[in-house]
């Protein structure tokens, strides 16, 4: 197999031509070192989203014992969701080292459902500060009225 | 198959490119979050054990017996306090590499200097944020453990 990477056989685009588009790479020659690690990303992410998958299911649990409870049902779809990209992404990184057919191919799978989830951990991060900020100004607020009633 | 070949440029699609960006900016929020997070922790369970040390000077009585309540079980509170110590400096530790693993994906899809040195650097922080988070999530099962057996000593102590 060859170590020159594909790139250097792409042909280079001339001056006021648009480069023309390039195969996603099948292999990415990394390491011995650097590919262990990344099938230990791959163990550790894989673990990640087996914690949050039983949340999810103790949440359905506790959604109707002792009694209906909605929130722990929107705590549990929220873990489902992310214990499910979780295991996608791990699964995508694990092929990225056993295989050398679509490397970058998996490496953008493997991104686009951590995308996912860093993006609905950031969504429920700012609704919380949000919320927080707003439980804030209401305190000023009626502390303000209050004060001036006095 | 593994060579010793670093490619500076990796030939992501435009597309993906702005995914990778759009990942790393969340990354780093996170990060930052997570590190401000874990100071607080850290900042709260050092009141804490401050104030339960000083806890025997104060006036009110009641506050006094609590405290020979929670003095039965010391073995236990000491345990608690060094675990949430250890879970605040690995939250820390966890954001720290969570937003450096963000900076290095931001310079995958930004430039074209070293890609796969980056990528991998960043694949190898993620793994460490994500090893800690298990490893944080092993703790707090740990500790719940460990405040229940608490709670039981207490009521036992005030029975």
């Amino acid at each position: 197999m060859s170590t020159t990477p594909d790139l250097a056989a792409a042909p280079k685009p001339s001056l006021g031509q648009p480069a023309p588009m390039e195969s996603p790479l099948k292999r990415i020659p990394f390491t011995k070192a650097t590919e262990e690690r990344i099938g230990w990303l791959s163990t550790w992410m894989m673990v990640a989203a087996i914690l949050e998958l039983i949340a999810g299911a103790a949440n359905v649990v506790t959604m109707f014992v002792p009694k209906f409870n909605l929130s722990h049902g929107l705590s549990a779809v929220l873990s489902i969701l992310i214990g499910v990209w979780l295991l996608q992404a791990a699964g995508a990184f694990k092929k990225v080292v056993t295989s050398d057919t679509a490397d970058q191919m998996y490496l953008v799978q493997g991104f686009s459902k951590l995308r996912l989830v860093f993006l609905l951990k950031s969504v429920l991060i700012i609704i919380m500060l949000a919320f927080v900020c707003a439980m804030v100004l209401i305190v000023m607020a009626v502390g303000l009225i209050q004060g001036m009633n006095r | 198959m593994s060579t010793d070949v670093s490619m500076s440029r990796i030939p992501f699609h435009p597309e993906d490119e702005r995914m990778i960006a759009s990942m790393s900016v969340w990354m780093r929020f996170i990060g930052i979050f997570t590190i401000v997070g874990g100071f607080l922790t850290l900042f709260v369970a050092l009141l804490l054990i401050a104030l339960f040390s000083t806890v025997q000077h104060f006036e009110q009585t009641e506050l006094r017996q609590f405290y020979a309540q929670l003095s039965e079980g010391w073995p236990l509170l000491l345990g608690i306090a060094i675990l949430v110590l250890a879970v605040s400096g690995m939250t820390i530790w966890a954001g720290g590499a969570l937003h450096q693993a963000g900076e290095d994906f931001k310079l995958v899809a930004s430039t074209d200097v070293a890609d796969q040195f980056y990528l991998a650097r960043g694949l190898d922080r993620l793994r460490l944020f994500f090893k800690l988070e298990v490893l944080k999530a092993g703790l707090g099962v740990v500790l719940a453990v460990l405040f229940a057996a608490l709670v039981m000593t207490t009521q036992l102590v005030a029975q």
